[in-house]
């Protein structure tokens, strides 16, 4: 006997998500409709994510552009407006100086966001090469990888960075530097296990059966599909950094006076909270919402995990 | 008066910001006390929805419309606490995968009596229950695995799930399902991942527990093989509608829909006799055939020689070695050109022993021979004379690769020579060979279904014109109707490029459609190995016996 194959694919199941065939929606009463908003629907259903992406694209347009959001000198004082409070020329207010905290914290942005900008992209790089290599080569590699990852882990973050800023010298790169060291950890580690996922996987294994060397395996299949995770964990890490960054600015670690970094505008107005409390209370505004934006954004990014 | 009823039900599925889809269209169906009546469909057929719609566990973005009648009493609009009263006492619930229904950090004994103390808790004054009521629970959860069929109850009371295998565990979800004295008894695929001996048994034990108390049984299943045989109606769904309804009988020399009589003609347990290729031309191949280059085909008489074969697996949990034999002193020969079948039941051995032969497993011992050549071959000698198919498409095709990317993987680490447009043609002749259409090319493997992702993998396989093909249960996860199509489809290509399958199934209704010669295994060793009409016609150990019988459908004739 032959199977006919003249209606080859009738049986398939359709492989569309939305199921029933389209005749049958027309011959049956169906659901009532909804409205529909066209390409402004995922804002409607996400507002949350959709203001998210919107304050991290001011922030980064702070970033590029300082000059196209205020016309004002972050570094000259002005005698005439100390510690005015905030009104509609100066939202912010201005500092024990005269100048202008909405300014400055424009300015600041440019600071802090690069060196959050190094930061991330010193974890990312170092962090997912050595899970790469330590879950993919496995034995001696990946313990001794490993344990070097664990002690990185086993010591608080904050304290890490202190003590790699102290050997390195103070300065906002060196901030940078060790803020992204401190945290190389956190993305070694998922990508390790991500890496340790994927290995099992048939077609890695069909791969090498075909010959394919271990390198292009390695690169053309177990990491394009082991990095989804990692890169949720970007905007993640892009938040802790900004913290990590301000909170060193904070202490007196990083950049010196003048400059607007965003830790340094809210250690500056510590003095005089109780008289002038918008000069620190502002700049850290921002950093709240910038950190929050950029965690709302990693969970929208999170892989969507089957049930 | 029946036990459960549907009346023109329709069943949608909303999700935010996309349109409704419909899941059951105008299903009218009722089960009356002792009958069996089965809902056979494939799967996305809508029969699972329908008869969690019955009790209340659709999620709760569905919409039902239509009446459902439980007990005589329209159950539109109940409440949980509504439904948790009829579950349980009236409707017992089977459900389909024993691995993950069971809670596994809880004995067996302690998950029955949760569900007994449901029932017994009935008029008692006291929320808690003292030593008799603890001692009457028992009791009854011993006589309740008893029922389900399970040996020595008061040795499983104690086990957790783990310690289980999953013909027992069913039966343990059976004893729960039961437990509540249902007059209905809803399944959901109750066998679907079961070895087909103990398939066999639990139908056999649903059979005589639905004659002895009488209980109404809704089964739902894709196997119309199960269907046929034990079901005194018929429900055939087909995209959410039933397209026929009947008894047996009439389902299998009345069947009026076009869509019944290709699951007839597909069921592979209902037929007689062996696939017979078609001629497909290959002349449209020449590009593909160029860039696997003139290798020298094998020519000697068998492909593959497997003498001796041992390999053991050993684990060691908590200080102790676990050993395993998973192939023990294992030979067969296979013919240049013919199919040969490794049949058994899940722990039998023959996945290891298809992966020894593809040299992806090591051997302790024994040796084989592929194309008469006794040395050994490295990676890529190796895959220009034989290719594994795997048997879930989705996990042995990279996701993040388009379909012309994967058919030509292969031909792009063999050949780095072609370039990127050239792979594309030979991309599109392949898809051509395993009759895909040339829009699937540009598509990732998780956007085909099933049967799709599956001819893609056998475009793979063949893109280096090998000599030798393993399939490990290469259509075992496909619907019946896409299954038959594909092993068609892999008769005409045997016939077309000459090919040897080793063909790794735990099916002899598709060994009896597809394959020339048979192994049967058991536990590591071969049980019976001859012609296949030989062997399944007329077997010789007692194993082989029971395992053809427990084959559903296997005494019916079209």
């Amino acid at each position: 006997m032959t199977i006919r194959l003249d209606q080859p694919s009738a049986a398939d199941p359709p492989s569309t998500a939305s199921g029933a065939d389209p005749t049958l929606d027309a011959a049956t009463p169906s659901a009532p409709p909804r409205r529909r908003f066209g390409v402004f629907h995922p804002i409607v259903t996400q507002p949350g994510l959709a203001v998210a992406v919107l304050v991290v694209l001011l922030a980064v347009a702070f970033c590029v552009i300082p000059a196209a959001f205020t016309w004002m000198n972050p570094y000259v004082p002005d005698t005439s407006a100390i510690l005015a409070g905030p009104s509609a020329t100066q939202p912010f207010g201005t500092d024990r100086l005269g100048r202008d905290v909405y300014t400055r914290t424009v300015y600041g942005a440019v600071i802090t966001l690069t060196a959050t900008l190094l930061a991330v992209s010193i974890a990312f790089f170092i962090g997912t090469a050595l899970g790469l290599v330590a879950g993919f080569v496995r034995g001696i590699v990946d313990l001794v990888l490993m344990r070097v990852v664990d002690v990185l882990l086993s010591v608080p973050g904050l304290l890490l960075t202190m003590v790699i800023v102290s050997a390195l010298g103070y300065g906002t790169t060196n901030v940078a530097i060790a803020v992204g060291i401190s945290s190389v950890a956190n993305f070694a580690r998922v990508m390790r296990a991500e890496v340790l996922k994927v290995t099992q996987a048939d077609f890695v294994e069909a791969a090498a059966s075909i010959g394919t060397h271990r390198v292009a395996i390695l690169l053309r299949h177990v990491l394009p599909n082991s990095m989804s995770s990692v890169l949720a964990l970007i905007p993640l890490q892009f938040g802790s950094s900004i913290l990590a960054i301000a909170a060193l600015g904070f202490l007196g670690f990083g950049a010196p006076p003048p400059q607007p970094e965003w830790g340094l505008l809210v250690a500056e107005g510590r003095d005089v909270l109780a008289i002038a409390p918008w000069i620190s209370l502002f700049p850290g505004a921002v950093i709240l919402s910038v950190v929050l934006a950029s965690n709302r954004i990693s969970r929208a990014l999170q892989p969507v995990r089957g049930l | 008066m029946s036990l459960l009823s549907f009346t023109d039900v329709n069943i949608w599925y909303t999700r935010r910001g996309e349109q409704p889809s419909q899941a059951v269209a105008g299903v009218s169906l009722a089960v009356e006390p002792g009958e069996l009546v089965t809902i056979v469909g494939e799967s996305g057929s809508g029969k699972s929805t329908l008869i969690r719609s019955a009790i209340g566990l659709l999620p709760v973005n569905s919409r039902i419309g239509g009446e459902i009648r439980l007990d005589n009493a329209s159950v539109a609009g109940w409440s949980h606490n509504r439904f948790a009263r009829y579950r349980g006492t009236y409707v017992g619930f089977i459900p389909q995968d024993p691995g993950v229904a069971l809670n596994p950090v809880k004995p067996i004994g302690r998950q029955l009596e949760d569900a007994l103390r449901n029932r017994l808790r009935g008029g008692r004054l006291l929320p808690f229950g003292n030593g008799a009521h603890r001692q009457h629970i028992r009791r009854e959860a011993f006589r309740f695995l008893e029922l389900a069929g399970l040996p020595a109850p008061e040795a499983i009371y104690a086990k957790y799930p783990h310690e289980l295998s999953g013909g027992m565990k069913q039966r343990v979800l059976i004893a729960i399902a039961l437990s509540g004295e249902p007059k209905l008894l809803i399944a959901d695929e109750p066998t679907s991942a079961l070895d087909v001996t103990v398939q066999k048994q639990i139908l056999d034990h649903l059979d005589v527990l639905r004659e002895e108390l009488g209980i109404g049984i809704l089964l739902v299943t894709h196997d119309l093989g199960v269907a046929l045989d034990r079901a005194d109606r018929i429900v055939v769904m087909r995209h959410g509608r039933v397209v026929e309804e009947g008894t047996s009988s009439e389902i299998l020399h009345g069947a009026r829909d076009g869509y019944t009589r290709r699951l007839l003609e597909a069921a592979p347990g209902l037929h007689t006799g062996r696939l017979t290729p078609r001629s497909i031309d290959l002349s449209s191949l020449k590009l593909a055939r160029v860039a696997a280059g003139e290798h020298e085909r094998g020519t000697s008489e068998h492909a593959i020689e497997v003498t001796d074969v041992s390999k053991t697996f050993t684990t060691r949990r908590g200080g102790v070695e676990h050993s395993v034999k998973a192939a023990d002193e294992v030979s067969f020969k296979v013919k240049s050109g013919a199919t040969h079948a490794l049949v058994g039941e899940s722990g039998a051995g023959k996945s290891t022993i298809a992966r020894i032969v593809a040299g992806l497993t090591a051997a302790d011992s024994g040796e084989v021979r592929l194309l008469g050549q006794a040395e050994r071959w490295s990676r890529k000698r190796l895959s220009r004379s034989l290719q594994f198919v795997y048997q879930n498409p989705y996990s042995s095709l990279d996701p993040r690769f388009s379909v012309a990317d994967l058919v030509t993987e292969p031909i792009r680490v063999h050949r780095g020579d072609i370039g990127r447009r050239d792979r594309h043609e030979i991309a599109l002749e392949l898809l051509d060979g395993v009759q895909l259409p040339h829009k699937y090319a540009k598509h990732r493997a998780g956007e085909l279904s099933g049967g799709q992702a599956q001819r893609v993998a056998i475009a793979r396989a063949l893109s280096l014109n090998p000599e030798i093909v393993i399939l490990d249960e290469a259509v075992s996860a496909l619907d019946v109707s896409v299954q038959a199509e594909i092993l068609q489809l892999l008769a005409d290509l045997q016939a077309a490029y000459s090919l040897t399958y080793l063909f790794i199934t735990h099916d002899l209704g598709v060994v009896k459609l597809f394959a020339d010669a048979v192994s049967v295994l058991r536990a590591g060793s071969v049980v019976e190995s001859g012609d296949t009409a030989s062997v399944l016609g007329n077997p010789q150990e007692e194993y082989t016996k029971l395992l053809i019988d427990s084959v559903p459908g296997s005494h019916l004739t079209v």
